[in-house]
């Protein structure tokens, strides 16, 4: 059986992730995995059992997300990874167009229902997963810029670098340097 | 998401506080005198108790940021909290120092309230990111002004 996820809103600490923890546990619901905001049930949670949960969790000040927008959150994630993170190939697409066409909905409602949760909008973490990508692939070292910049569709080095820049504050080139002395800075300790 | 400051300064540090209580994105924030002050509240924390995120006066009495840094980095303890180094210098020295020693973000502190709040807002979002995959925390690296 496919495990759920359901998210939680309002979750902020470590303390936090024991306390739902906890509540889960008592309720006798199996989990793998607690994340800031986010469960992964083993298996699939009975509605009696969220029943009981909502209301225990809005006690200590959070709040359990209705199945619906949950679902699209994590569907809309999961659609930008799998492009980003999961594609062998260089990667042409219009992220708007392709989102919605997938999800069935249309995308400004989208991306106001990503955007009240999540804090960022899709458009920010599409970036930040490609950012993210261009990192992964600089510290492999086997693709240079040009060739990443492609791969990612990006429209040329110089757009990349300075989204780089824009997004982290540092060119691509010292992100690699910096990472390089560091992996052996830290190592030498 | 739970945020520890360390700043000597106590004008700073109500600027700071102030700064992350207007973002309203979900922030708690406790703020210690100097270094010193901070390792002592760490070393008391049980790990579930840690905070999120540690922004650190580069300069401070005691103990200073740097050094700071230096310790938390070599705790297993603290694997899991990221690190926000800032200084009023833009030192290229003290930047190259603290991303060298396993601080992920490094603040070059603007003067003006409204730049200081959108670069410290700037490094939450960005801590947050880092909490889940496909963020990996070893490449969570940040220069913010």
């Amino acid at each position: 059986m496919e495990n759920q996820k359901i998210h939680i809103k309002y979750m902020v600490s470590l303390r936090c992730i024991m306390v739902v923890k906890e509540e889960l546990k008592n309720l006798g619901i199996s989990y793998s995995n607690v994340n800031l905001g986010e469960v992964e049930i083993l298996g699939k949670i009975t509605k009696s059992q969220k029943e009981e949960l909502g209301p225990r969790l809005k006690k200590i000040g959070l709040e359990l997300l209705d199945d619906k927008k949950s679902i699209l959150i994590d569907k809309i994630k999961n659609e930008v990874i799998k492009v980003i993170h999961l594609s062998e190939s260089a990667i042409k697409v219009n992220y708007s167009d392709y989102i919605s066409e997938q999800l069935g909905y249309d995308y400004t409602y989208l991306s106001n229902v990503f955007s009240e949760v999540q804090g960022i909008t899709i458009q920010q973490f599409i970036i930040f997963n490609k950012i993210e990508k261009v990192k992964e692939l600089l510290l492999y070292n086997e693709l240079n810029l040009s060739e990443i910049s492609y791969l990612l569709d990006y429209s040329s080095v110089s757009h990349l670098s300075n989204q780089f820049k824009k997004v982290t504050g540092l060119t691509p080139s010292f992100f690699k340097q910096m990472k390089e002395l560091r992996r052996n800075n830290l190592n030498n300790e | 998401m739970t945020i520890l400051l360390a700043d000597d300064d106590e004008a700073d540090r109500l600027i700071f506080k102030e700064a992350f209580e207007e973002m309203d994105i979900g922030t708690s924030v406790e703020t210690v005198n100097d270094g010193e002050e901070l390792m002592q509240l760490l070393e008391n924390s049980e790990y579930e108790d840690l905070p999120h995120i540690l922004f650190l006066d580069i300069n401070m009495p005691r103990k200073n940021g740097l050094e700071c840094l230096k310790e938390i980095r070599a705790n297993k303890k603290y694997k899991e909290v990221s690190i926000a180094i800032y200084s009023t210098s833009s030192s290229e020295k003290d930047m190259h120092e603290t991303f060298l020693n396993g601080a992920n973000v490094y603040i070059n502190k603007p003067q003006d309230f409204n730049k200081l709040k959108k670069v410290l807002e700037k490094a939450i979002i960005y801590a947050n990111m880092y909490q889940s995959p496909p963020f990996n925390k070893e490449n969570f690296l940040l220069m913010a002004e």
